[in-house]
């Protein structure tokens, strides 16, 4: 009997135990769980850079004397090997000049010498990343459009000017390793290579127009291409895809929200416009990093499908930077609101607040054919008869996007740009 | 015979197995989730890092943390988008009187008037603004905006939207608590020397050019130089704070 009472006791005891730990292991109710979402990875296919090689000048102007000049594009092989050569040549000790203690004309149209020129200012943190500035720059905040390495009158000597166009300083380097016989072979380059250009000056303030004395010879293409899907990119641009919204516009515009975050896909344009108001936390990085972190941003959210440049920096009151696409040595143009071949990134401090960008990805060609921009003679005729000639701060080749249903066709176009940094293009 | 007692050894051991369990079963069921207890701990730890960084919280901190989801609203069919409206005669109405009656002078000229809640802290001398609710909380942005000129009302812009039926309810998920909000403030956004006046809990979305709408639950908090701070009361993320309402 008594070991009966034991057997039923220890079944009790055994089942107890079971049930207890059943209960232990699954019965924790006290705790939520948090749905499972899943993770996505924020990939999108596109090739990624690093930050450096979307730095580089908007072209290289070779001063050859008498009066001719040639302009360098992007991707030019005289103009790697010199861009090349000067970023690895050091310069240093920095002095301002007067604006009016040097002849700028008689060297520019006299002197042999390179002028490196960029879109916009570029900050001198920047520069400093891409280019060997012995001992820093004399302001870190300062910032630079131009580069101007030239020989005087022998031949002999070499002076080296740093220009900052839009405040008017100009700063001569002291100290600099390039040697009369570097920017001779520079100089060299241009002397068969056509077409060479003449300069007009325009406005008060000195500048110069470069007009070629020939037609200048281009492609004009045909593309195909894809687009980035709206899944692939509300997926890749949200952290938690699961609990975004889409909600449709009349004009047929597709916002995708999670109450904070912001995707906006324009159909028609294939345009893109995200946007995150996110707070950045107050330790304030510099801008190099701000540049890095606006350049992984893209990285990971798109990537770049083809040469970029950088064109506007940043600024201290505006964190915006643009970056423009190629299509071989010439810059993508697209004048409209939405432009294909444009990325915009807006940071606040190291964060991305707002993120643009047309959606297409070029893929093939179908179509090319020789193309010519007008030059010479009829090129000055149209220049000259313009109304806005005073303000036109800059006139350079380029390729006009022209977006249809299945193709993307890229047409040769003159882009004027004016001093208040709107640009046309030229007929 | 050694089977009785193997048995009882057995009986032993799982008596012990047993009253283990029994007390691991019990602390996890009635130990661990003492809420109370944490909130606290964090309240203290909030308000040392606030101090350290001379920031003072003049608020009463709402203790609350419910569930809560984004929602869809719209302006389309029924909801008003920015309706400015001039009252034919002046209504007058009495300053000292700020709960739902003051608004009931209103109900005859302003439609749904009574599902809006006023709201002091982004009010200001000659205008009155009250947000719309939604389950409870303020919608910061959609408001009523009341002009008042010598205790009366002259006009009004009103905002109204309609909320669409949240289809997943599984998705509600406990708001972060108000002290965590403020802690992500005090801890990397706020300057030292400001001085937390309102803290409230509501919804807030990113505003797009659209008549539908999302808003995410959010933690407004405002500090006395009028700035404005929305902290995401489920991912804790901070938005750019802005001067009181544009």
């Amino acid at each position: 009997m008594k070991e009966k009472l034991k057997s039923v006791l220890l079944f009790i005891l055994v089942v107890g135990s079971l049930v207890q730990t059943y209960m232990l292991a699954y019965g924790k109710a006290y705790y939520e769980w948090v749905e499972d979402t899943e993770y996505i990875q924020p990939e999108l296919i596109g090739t990624r850079v690093e930050a450096q090689e979307l730095i580089y000048p908007n072209d290289i102007v070779l001063h050859l004397g008498d009066g001719e000049h040639v302009i360098l594009h992007p991707r030019n092989v005289f103009y790697k090997e010199i861009f090349e050569k000067i970023s690895v040549r050091s310069f240093g000790g920095f002095r301002e000049i007067d604006r009016r203690s040097v002849d700028w004309e008689l060297m520019r149209e006299q002197y042999r010498g390179v002028e490196i020129r960029f879109d916009e200012q570029v900050p001198a943190s920047i520069l400093n990343t891409i280019m060997q500035i012995e001992g820093g720059f004399p302001d870190e905040h300062e910032t630079f459009s131009k580069i101007w390495i030239t020989t005087n009158e022998s031949g002999e000597e070499v002076r080296t000017f740093f220009f900052n166009t839009q405040d008017n300083t100009i700063y001569e380097v002291t100290r600099a390793d390039l040697t009369s016989k570097d920017v001779e072979q520079f100089v060299g380059f241009g002397v068969q290579y056509l077409p060479k250009y003449t300069t007009l000056p325009v406005g008060s303030s000195g500048n110069v127009l470069y007009l070629p004395k020939m037609d200048l010879d281009m492609v004009q293409i045909r593309l195909r291409y894809d687009t980035f899907t709206a899944e692939q990119l509300q997926n890749n641009l949200f952290v938690n895809p699961g609990i975004t919204r889409k909600l449709m516009e009349r004009d047929g515009t597709e916002i995708y929200t999670d109450g904070k975050r912001g995707l906006q896909i324009y159909h028609d344009r294939e345009w893109i416009s995200y946007s995150d108001p996110i707070a950045p936390a107050e330790t304030a990085t510099d801008r190099p990093n701000r540049l890095l972190a606006a350049v992984q941003f893209v990285n990971q959210h798109g990537g770049w499908n083809g040469n970029f440049r950088i064109e506007r920096y940043a600024t201290l009151s505006n964190e915006e930077y643009i970056f423009r696409q190629y299509f071989g040595q010439y810059p993508i143009v697209d004048l409209h609101q939405q432009p294909f071949g444009l990325i915009r990134v807006v940071m606040n401090n190291d964060i991305v607040n707002l993120y643009e960008r047309s959606k297409i990805l070029l893929e093939s060609g179908i179509a090319r054919e020789e193309a010519r921009l007008v030059g010479g003679e009829q090129l000055l005729d149209i220049v000259l008869g313009h109304d806005r000639l005073v303000v036109m701060q800059d006139i350079y080749p380029a390729y006009r996007p022209m977006l249809h249903e299945d193709y993307i066709e890229l047409v040769p176009v003159w882009v004027v740009k004016y001093t208040n940094g709107t640009k046309e293009y030229l007929y | 015979m050694e089977w009785g007692r193997a048995k009882t050894i057995l009986i032993l051991s799982f008596l012990m197995l047993n009253l283990l369990l029994g007390y691991q079963l019990w602390q996890s069921k009635f130990k661990l989730p003492d809420e109370s207890t944490e909130i606290e701990l964090i309240a203290e730890e909030v308000m040392s890092i606030a101090s350290s960084k001379n920031i003072t919280v003049d608020a009463v901190i709402p203790v609350e943390t419910p569930k809560m989801n984004e929602i869809t609203v719209t302006f389309g069919e029924e909801g008003i988008m920015g309706k400015q409206v001039e009252f034919d005669r002046p209504i007058p109405y009495n300053i000292a009187i700020t709960g739902s009656e003051a608004w009931s002078v209103l109900d005859d000229y302003i439609p749904n008037v009574n599902e809006y809640r006023y709201d002091p802290f982004t009010s200001h001398p000659g205008v009155v603004i009250l947000h719309q609710l939604a389950n409870g909380y303020p919608m910061f942005d959609v408001r009523l905006e009341l002009k008042t000129e010598l205790q009366q009302f002259v006009s009004y812009k009103q905002n109204y939207v309609e909320i669409q039926e949240s289809d997943d309810q599984t998705m509600e998920q406990k708001v972060l608590s108000a002290y965590l909000a403020i802690g992500r403030l005090v801890e990397n956004y706020m300057r030292p020397g400001s001085v937390i006046t309102d803290v409230q809990l509501g919804y807030h979305g990113q505003i797009f050019n659209s008549e539908t709408q999302v808003l995410a639950p959010t933690w407004r908090i405002m500090t006395s130089d009028n700035e404005m701070y929305y902290v995401h009361a489920i991912n804790g993320s901070v938005e750019l704070p802005t001067k009181g309402i544009e």
